[in-house]
């Protein structure tokens, strides 16, 4: 009993090690105010340098502000109020892997397309509540109203 | 059978007294609803286009700086308009004000057959480092090409020598390590296609770019 105990332990946090592994997929250029990352359930403040991976979720307060600056030097802004999930990053044009998808859930977002809506359009998705945005660059605001 | 018409009238009464007394219907809140814009491209770059998908429905957004619609939860987009710029900088403001500057990119080329930067290259070395500081902790990435000279596998390592050689004299300058990534394409992704194993000075290069 006691050695399966250990071999899911062992299992989870090897998981939890290749899933830490997955590179970046950009950075904080702007944080002011309240504003955070949300990464397997802890939120950190998003402090200007601070590293974002798939999957992360960015929030902001009331007085906060955040911008990212991804690998496929696509950027991405939010406003106050906002939350904004990476659901997808995949930038690899070596092998042909790539993607990008975001959820905004709710308040505001600038996002200026880069390489991987160059290459495969197709693949940047912009969701929200209500509708799914499909961009085909180059500069695209969003505001969801959530009440 | 009187019995039954008493337990009848019973149950009518109680089901009449539970739809009177039941939860009352509360105002329903209105539904989420988005307004999407094509806005113009911060360093006047192309406009491209968007399509806005709501209800098995699609609007496009094209042509026009800032073409938007207004998208209620549950219905198809009605037709595009255009909102004025005053109305996209009171409602986009906040975020318009904060998008970080584009990535720069420098190409850097190389004598041939080797590492040895041309001396017209090592002089643009201060300029890259000058926007490494104005930007913070930018990520800095560092790709070596080659041109076709030799073969494809000795080009990946050459490129990747060239590539290493272009992140020491950054380091070396002060950048952090850990903000350089360094990857080679060899001979793959030439700025002048050629035959193979020919020379061509502007394919032997590294792009270094600052994002």
């Amino acid at each position: 009993m006691r050695w399966r105990v250990c071999l899911v332990a062992f299992v989870l946090f090897a998981a939890r090690d290749v899933a830490a592994q997955s590179p970046p997929a950009g950075r904080v250029k702007v944080a002011t105010g309240a504003a955070t990352i949300v990464r397997g359930g802890s939120a950190v403040a998003a402090a200007v340098g601070a590293e974002v991976f798939e999957a992360d979720v960015l929030r902001t307060g009331p007085d906060g502000r955040l911008s990212l600056m991804l690998k496929d030097e696509s950027r991405l802004s939010l406003g106050p109020n906002s939350e904004l999930a990476l659901t997808r990053f995949a930038y690899s044009p070596q092998d042909q892997q790539l993607g990008l998808g975001v959820r905004l859930a709710s308040g505001v977002l600038s996002y200026v397309s880069g390489i991987i809506a160059r290459l495969a359009p197709d693949t940047v998705r912009l969701q929200t509540p209500t509708s799914i945005i499909g961009v085909r660059g180059t500069h695209v605001l969003v505001r969801a109203e959530t009440p | 059978m009187r019995r039954w018409w008493v337990r009848a009238a019973l149950l009518l009464a109680v089901t009449a007294i539970a739809a009177a007394c039941g939860p009352r219907r509360v105002a329903t809140p209105a539904p989420p609803r988005d307004l999407v814009v094509l806005a113009p491209h911060p360093e006047d770059g192309p406009l491209g286009s968007a399509s806005v998908e709501s209800a098995g429905a699609s609007a496009t957004l094209s042509e026009q700086p800032g073409a938007s619609v207004t998208v209620t939860a549950g219905q198809p987009p009605p037709a595009p308009t255009v909102l004025p710029p005053a109305e996209i900088a009171r409602i986009f403001g906040d975020v318009l004000a904060i998008i970080p500057p584009p990535a720069r990119r420098f190409v850097l080329y190389f004598e041939l057959g080797g590492d040895t930067l041309t001396a017209e290259s090592r002089a643009q070395v201060p300029e890259i480092l000058t926007l490494v500081r104005e930007r913070g902790r930018p990520d800095v990435s560092v790709v070596g090409h080659t041109d076709t000279t030799g073969a494809a596998d000795t080009n990946v390592a050459l490129g990747l020598r060239r590539a290493t050689t272009v992140r020491d004299l950054l380091t070396g300058a002060g950048l952090e390590a850990s903000l350089v990534e360094i990857a080679s394409h060899g001979e793959t992704n030439p700025i002048e296609r050629t035959p193979d194993n020919t020379g061509n000075a502007r394919n032997r290069r590294v792009e270094v770019t600052v994002r």
